[in-house]
């Protein structure tokens, strides 16, 4: 055993009390880096410190005892002062065995703010039981602030970044809508008046220039169904899954005329989340469900769902009887803008997927595909249980 | 001198998913007509396999897209180096409606990849390639 483990044993056989703690509080205070003190509140003046905070704080010891009691008034930072105040009041007042903290700045000699955080508590009190002395240490924090303060500026920074991109991505979508639809009014309109006297280069011309506009509205539509789910939080309400879903397959019989013939739903529990949002992601799912079959081929799709109680998560599944995807892309298919055809085999804006996943996520759940090509598809949606 | 006549393109690759592209890059190559033959395909990949079984019959030009379904341009242009080598490729013209600019700094440290082109086509941007060919044969020749 090591002298210190043997003298360490010895204190702890004869209790702390038989201890002579001299050399060990000498050497504690010669050490720590902290300022460690006795104030009387009386006298209103440290009877023991290990160091001096004037001097730690770059002044002479001449200019601490000018200073002398008017220390802390004239050093402190002035919107501190209230608090610093206050925090005697405190002290005053402080049962035995409680910590009083406080984070304030002093002025260092060379005209730099110094943080220190303090933490006292009850020394002694008098007959009364008034309290006498505290005891107390301080602490340099400054670093600590300084980079608590760097790090909230850039988190603010950030913060209004995304922000500020969000509400762009927002109002491009937003504003390229109005033209896009104007162009295809005015393309109708030539169609409508002329469309007798054209000749059938120029009728071919404009056809493509609808079709060319139909796909920039389809664009600009989900580029503004994107921007909206992340740039909203996401409601936290039970959503009766099974309506909710019927509503959504009615909805897509604009665009599928058999959807409601198409899609068979399963009885379904009720999940926890933002029925506009889920919505918009059963339609993403479902749509592509409809879209991705052989030509002649009648779509077939079913949603189903399994709930697990011990994990608090329902899956949904939407399985078609598609032309499948390929297992090498199956994380592919969700980035953004990401396509596996071109628009005249099936049309689509590439964000469907990437939406619904940002939902799924966004709500503690995920998006996954088992299939493989020629055999359907089926898309399991985790969300959370109601 | 060169006289004008000399201005030809026998043959031009066009690899592009939008099928209306396509047909008004068409259009523009037959009203410059100084092109012969123009092939188009919407799937990179099929024109990955239409150069490799038409080995003899290989355009002068290729006009890439970048973003498209399954193989973007920069993944048929490593694709093409793979299966067909480097040697006596067509010249490759990267043609996008892209403005993100690492993709030109990505195509110009493309080996395969001669120029950069931001849509639309011009026909001046097709005698410019006309020209080049003329260089490079003239070139291969000395």
């Amino acid at each position: 055993m090591s002298e210190m483990t043997i003298i360490l044993k010895e204190v702890a056989d004869a209790g702390l009390g038989a201890w002579n703690a001299k050399p060990f509080l000498e050497k504690v205070t010669e050490i720590v880096p902290s300022i460690i003190y006795v104030f009387n509140q009386q006298t209103q003046s440290n009877e023991y410190s290990n160091r001096s905070l004037g001097e730690s704080l770059g002044y002479t010891a001449a200019d601490v005892q000018r200073m002398g009691a008017a220390m802390i008034p004239n050093l402190a930072h002035p919107s501190d002062l209230p608090r610093i105040a206050a925090h005697f009041q405190q002290l005053a007042s402080l049962a035995d065995g409680e910590v009083a903290t406080i984070e304030y700045r002093m002025r260092h000699k060379n005209g730099g703010w110094i943080w220190l955080i303090s933490y006292e508590t009850v020394f002694d009190r008098d007959e009364d039981g008034a309290v006498l002395r505290h005891i107390g240490v301080a602490a340099d924090i400054t670093a600590q602030k300084h980079a608590e303060e760097l790090a909230l500026a850039e988190k603010r920074a950030a913060d209004m970044a995304t922000e500020e991109l969000r509400s762009f991505a927002y109002a491009v979508s937003h504003d390229l809508k109005g033209p896009a639809h104007r162009l295809q009014l005015v393309l109708d309109e030539i169609v409508t008046s002329h469309g007798a006297g054209l000749e059938g280069d120029i009728e071919m011309l404009l056809s493509l220039a609808r079709e060319t506009s139909g796909q920039m509205s389809r664009v600009v539509d989900d580029v503004m169904d994107y921007t909206r789910v992340i740039a909203t939080r996401p409601m936290d309400e039970p959503i009766a899954l099974d309506v909710l879903m019927t509503d959504v397959v009615k909805g897509l019989s604009i665009h599928f005329a058999n959807a409601v013939d198409s899609v068979t739903v399963q009885p379904m529990p009720h999940v926890l989340g933002d029925i506009e949002q889920i919505g918009l992601l059963f339609r993403c799912i479902l749509k592509n469900a409809l879209t991705y079959h052989a030509d002649g081929a009648e779509p077939r799709v079913s949603v189903s769902s399994f709930g697990d109680p011990r994990s608090g998560m329902v899956e949904v599944a939407i399985q078609d009887n598609g032309i499948g995807i390929d297992p090498e892309v199956h994380e592919k298919v969700f980035g953004m803008f990401q396509r596996l055809h071109v628009e005249e085999e099936y049309p689509g804006s590439g964000l469907g997927l990437a939406i619904a996943r940002r939902i799924a996520t966004a709500h503690g759940g995920n998006i996954t595909i088992d299939s493989a090509p020629g055999n359907g598809a089926t898309f399991k949606v985790t969300l959370p249980l109601a | 001198m060169t006289s004008v006549s000399e201005i030809r393109i026998n043959k031009i690759l066009l690899i592009d998913d939008s099928r209306i592209e396509q047909l008004m890059y068409r259009r523009i190559i037959d009203r410059a007509g100084i092109v012969d033959e123009v092939v188009a395909f919407s799937y990179a990949e099929d024109a990955l396999n239409h150069l490799a079984n038409a080995r003899d019959d290989w355009p002068n030009i290729i006009l890439l897209d970048i973003n498209m379904p399954r193989m973007d341009g920069f993944e048929f242009i490593a694709a093409m180096e793979d299966r067909l080598g480097t040697q006596g490729l067509p010249i490759v013209m990267m043609l996008t409606t892209s403005l993100d600019p690492s993709d030109e700094v990505r195509a110009s440290q493309t080996p395969l990849i001669t120029d950069f082109l931001v849509k639309p086509l011009t026909e001046d941007d097709l005698i410019g390639m006309a020209n080049m060919l003329l260089d490079r044969g003239s070139t291969a020749g000395a």
